[in-house]
């Protein structure tokens, strides 16, 4: 408000510069990622890729599972309301199992395509920082799960909550199998991944 | 061969010590896991707690990793004797479910009522050290398991295999789950992980058992 008109100008290309650098940053982590794996991944390396000062990334980052955390949050809220878009369609008509088994194609899509990729998935197993993470995502999906249980199956929250933790948790371990088994089709655990879930979930949806 | 009587004498002594040396590390560090848990784990406190110098320790195994994987390797006789009871069981006519589900007890029993077993499995789950002895385990459990999807469900040698290995990875991740916070509880987790598992294999093993035996089918019938 009280700015003037000079320093809100250099207010907002600061902001685009950093917005810049941070991109750069994330983008260099993708890269590395990809053709060395998370094992040696160091924040000096990625500021090298960047082309940016190693000062100048910690300005953005504290360390690299920071930076990579930041990769995983950027599909996070897209995954998300694909999965609230999922219960609302099944409580507005649509077959549960074929909603299911699309947001299961979709988690699948989600590992394959996103910047990393397969490295950066295999970074979420062997880094207890990201495992965090990682679980407190699972969570956010299992509570829209959970929501839909109460709705359609008419569970308790509570135990609404408990089914939709294990099946979650189910969908993440068996498309996971694709990674310790990169010789085989992954579409082999997609599948097994669908019936999993689906026949964990039968009797609560079909009394 | 060559040793003379005297020579024979000590190294039975020795040899008798030196193994009761790596069970009392090994034990200290259970004690260990159990009370502080993983990240609090380090030589030093392992060879306190288990009364004996530190470079004895380290004559023993190089790194706390190697007594991680050593308490595996210890029980791992057990479970997979009792995978291997459970296949023959059900091949001698014991029904699928029950065994499948006094298989799970043990599983969980092999976590929870042992010292530091449920920390040790948290190490497993979390360690990249440690997570290709865990990988190894699953896969050898999971061959038990694809032998019976053979023999008694008919299934073709690779997709029982797949099956055998998605069947192993459900129980393993449902378990896991009581490692963590908001856990459901170590009750409700056996209980939703016998279910799940049993609900997966159930076309497989009983597949004329409706209703819950419509569901999706393999991905491609080879």
């Amino acid at each position: 408000m009280s700015m003037s008109f000079d320093s809100r100008i250099r207010a907002k290309s600061n902001r685009a510069k950093d917005e810049g650098s941070v991109a750069r940053i994330m983008k260099a982590t993708e890269i590395l990622l990809q053709e060395r794996g998370h094992e040696a991944l160091t924040t000096t390396a990625i500021a090298n890729a960047a082309g940016l000062n190693i000062a100048t990334l910690y300005k953005y980052f504290p360390n690299k599972y920071s930076i990579l955390v930041a990769i995983l949050k950027q599909s996070r809220d897209v995954w998300l309301k694909a999965a609230e878009r999922s219960v609302t369609s099944v409580l507005a008509g649509s077959d549960w199992r074929a909603t299911m088994e699309q947001i299961i194609d979709f988690a699948a899509r989600r590992r394959r395509d996103q910047p990393g990729g397969n490295a950066l998935r295999r970074a979420v197993q062997a880094l207890p920082e990201l495992q965090s993470y990682y679980r407190e995502e699972s969570l956010e999906t299992a509570a829209f799960l959970a929501d839909f249980l109460t709705a359609r199956g008419g569970l308790d929250p509570t135990r609404a909550m408990q089914v939709a933790r294990v099946a979650v948790d189910i969908g993440n371990s068996v498309l996971d199998l694709a990674l310790f088994n990169p010789s085989e089709d992954p579409a082999v655990w997609i599948a097994e991944a669908k019936a999993a879930v689906c026949q964990y979930l039968t009797p609560h949806l079909e009394a | 061969m060559s040793l003379s009587f005297e020579n024979r004498m000590r190294a039975k002594p020795n040899r008798a010590k030196g193994e009761e040396t790596a069970a009392r590390i090994l034990e200290a560090t259970g004690m260990l896991l159990e009370t502080q848990g993983y990240d609090a784990l380090n030589t030093n406190r392992i060879a306190q707690a288990a009364g004996i110098n530190i470079a004895t320790l380290y004559k023993y195994y190089p790194n706390k990793q190697s007594i991680l994987i050593a308490m595996t390797k210890r029980n791992r006789g057990d479970w997979l004797e009792a995978a291997g009871q459970s296949v023959a069981s059900v091949g001698a006519g014991a029904d699928w479910r029950t065994t499948l589900e006094a298989f799970m007890d043990f599983a969980a029993k092999r976590r929870n009522n042992q010292p530091g077993g449920k920390a040790m499995r948290l190490a497993m789950r979390i360690s990249p050290e440690l997570q290709p002895f865990d990988r190894e385990e699953t896969e050898v459990t999971a061959s038990f398991l694809s032998k019976l999807l053979v023999e008694r469900g008919g299934l073709e040698r690779t997709y029982a295999d797949q099956v055998a290995r998605v069947a192993v990875e459900i129980g393993t991740s449902i378990l896991d789950l009581s490692l963590f916070d908001q856990s459901p509880g170590d009750e409700v987790i056996l209980a939703e992980a016998k279910a799940a598992i049993c609900r997966y294999l159930e076309p497989h093993l009983s597949p004329n058992r409706p209703p819950l035996a419509a569901a999706s089918g393999p991905p491609s019938q080879p």
